[in-house]
């Protein structure tokens, strides 16, 4: 038995609970839990000296559960971290490695774009100063259906054609015939071009009515690539249209919703206000009764108690507040002074030997008696009655 | 029930790990939730350990929260073997150099180095001849610790009880159990060096 015990001598156990804190210090503890505790304690300089810490202050438990750890969140919100609470979180931080290549991959592009872009213009510009000493029809034609494959950079390829745009007036006629093919083409080549004909066509079309056809089909490639130099005319047609259907809606709504809700509105506060005026009335008449009651059977008792530990056990227990008793005494059943300790060691047998818990009992007065001292007869003759007692029901 | 099973996977219980895996994933995933597990466990205990040395609960409340920033930071500088020892030492680190500064002591207690030894598991304590050198071990003690661990150990009597029978104080009777527990271990580990290097 004696080796069992021994090889439990090292036994780790983990650290103590605020829970288990709080019933060891108040005494609401059996015996069998006091000892792992206590046992807990002899091997845990952690556990040993935040219990003697505790038991300095009454009040360490009730600030230990005032412990939050929000200063702590604010400490580490405010130091740069990889955040992440829990392991989902770290995974979802590891992303911003695969979304950085996309810049960089974006970036590629528009440099290639870029460059495509700059060689197609260095090339159309030199074509057009070979072409503009030749002053050849067809070559030109080429150009323009050159130039309109490249539409998917749109301000460059703007740029390219006005300069053709002022050569080209000197051969209106002949370029009229060949546009048709460029315009034919702009549709094969892909849907970015499509969302930009229906925006360039309309300003297109009204020119035609008024002009020339020869102008018109001059004018259709050059309108064509430019979506953003036109906007002239474009947010003309867009303004006007769009204020006459949009503000519409707008203004005529507000005058159908708000008559609307104004009643609804005006219906609910003159239902509201009665309501809180109802509601503030009876809430503070409850409030001011209940405090009122709760209170003053709660001070008289602890008026009663006196500050001497053992001298309020002694009047708990006149009022067989046993459990109460002790938990008072348990203070003082570590005193320093023997005889302090001795009596209230037997007050606290007196009161588990009410309580039933006559092992309990007999165990804290047999203790009393081995050490010796002033309460050695109390404790002895109170041992023989709860001998007594404990014979008697086994009877 | 696949994603569900997945998120479980990845939402660690931080309540069933070891403080040493909670401060090795604080300080190489910085998971927040790992240090705020560590305070969880500690904070209460901490704070007791700062009643020793701080007359006002402010005082006790305001270290606590310092050592436990300071402890944040400390854990990504140095990786943690054995957790319990280390935070021993940060607190009693803390309080020495702040201890000018704070409020006048009022329970002035020396951590002697003897008070920083933890429990280890070893399986060596088992063995029924290391048992049998315990207990010879014990039979050498000074008076005082070997009838306190006696009492405790073999009696399975608790520290009041034990106090009232031999006339100590219940935080004279844990001292001696605390001193004659470590002479013994210290006894043990020299005796199992000669044995089994």
């Amino acid at each position: 038995m004696i080796k069992e015990d021994v090889k439990h001598l090292f036994d780790r156990s983990a650290c103590l609970t605020k829970r288990q804190f709080e019933a060891y210090l108040s005494g609401n503890m059996i015996t069998e839990e006091v000892y792992a505790i206590e046992h807990h304690i002899n091997g845990c300089p952690l556990c040993s000296m935040a219990m003697d810490g505790m038991q300095l202050r009454k009040d360490a438990l009730v600030v230990a559960n005032q412990l939050n750890t929000d200063f702590l969140a604010d400490h580490l919100a405010a130091t740069p971290q990889q955040s992440a609470s829990n392991a989902a979180s770290y995974v979802k931080s590891l992303k911003p490695k695969e979304i950085s290549t996309k810049p960089l991959i974006t970036g590629v592009k528009v440099l290639v774009a870029i460059g495509a872009c700059a060689g197609i213009l260095w090339f159309v510009q030199s074509v057009g100063k070979n072409n503009s000493g030749a002053k050849t029809e067809e070559p030109q034609q080429e150009e323009v259906v050159n130039v309109a494959t490249p539409p998917q950079q749109e301000e460059q390829s703007v740029v390219v054609e006005e300069p053709l745009m002022a050569e080209q007036p000197a051969t209106e006629e002949p370029v009229a015939e060949p546009d048709p093919a460029p315009v034919k083409e702009q549709p094969a080549i892909g849907p970015p071009e499509d969302k930009l004909k229906p925006v360039t066509t309309k300003p297109a079309t009204a020119p035609v009515t008024t002009t020339k056809p020869a102008a018109t089909t001059a004018k259709q490639p050059v309108t064509a690539v430019k979506p953003t130099v036109v906007p002239p005319t474009k947010p003309v047609t867009k303004t006007t249209a769009i204020p006459a259907t949009k503000p519409a809606p707008t203004p005529a709504k507000p005058p159908v919703a708000k008559p609307a809700p104004p009643v609804v509105k005006q219906e609910e506060p003159k239902a509201e206000p009665p309501k809180p005026v109802v509601r503030e009335e009876p809430k503070p008449q409850p409030k001011a009764e209940q405090p009122a009651p709760a209170p003053a059977p709660k001070k008289e008792p602890v008026e009663e108690l006196p500050n001497d530990p053992i001298a309020a056990g002694k009047t708990l227990m006149d009022k067989r507040n046993y459990n109460a008793a002790i938990n008072r005494m348990r203070s003082e059943m570590r005193s320093s002074n023997k005889a302090r300790r001795q009596e209230a060691v037997i007050l606290v047998a007196k009161c588990y030997q009410q309580l039933g818990n006559k092992d309990r009992a007999a165990e804290l007065l047999k203790s009393v008696v081995d050490e010796g001292g002033p309460e050695k007869k109390n404790a002895k003759k109170l041992l023989k009655e709860v001998d007594k007692n404990a014979a008697k029901e086994e009877e | 029930m696949d994603r569900t099973k997945v998120k479980q996977d990845l939402v660690p219980d931080y309540r069933r790990l070891l403080d040493e895996e909670l401060a090795r994933r604080y300080a190489e995933k910085g998971e927040q939730g790992a240090l705020l597990a560590i305070f969880e466990r500690y904070g209460h205990i901490v704070l007791g350990i700062c009643y020793n040395h701080y007359s006002n609960a402010m005082d006790a409340k305001e270290a606590t929260q310092k050592i436990f920033i300071k402890m944040s930071e400390e854990l990504k500088k140095t990786p943690v073997d054995k957790f319990k020892p280390w935070l021993l030492k940060a607190i009693t680190n803390y309080i020495a150099w702040n201890s000018t500064n704070t409020v006048p002591v009022k329970q002035n207690r020396i951590i002697s180095h003897s008070q920083l030894e933890f429990e280890e598991v070893d399986s060596r304590y088992e063995d029924e001849n290391v048992a049998e050198l315990i207990y010879t071990i014990i039979q050498r003690l000074e008076r005082d610790q070997k009838e306190c661990i006696e009492l405790f150990y073999f009696n399975k009597k608790d520290h009041i009880l034990i106090a009232n029978a031999t006339g100590h104080t219940p935080e004279q009777v844990k001292g001696y159990i605390q001193k004659g527990k470590i002479f013994i271990k210290h006894k043990v580990q020299e005796a199992l060096r000669h044995v089994r290097p």
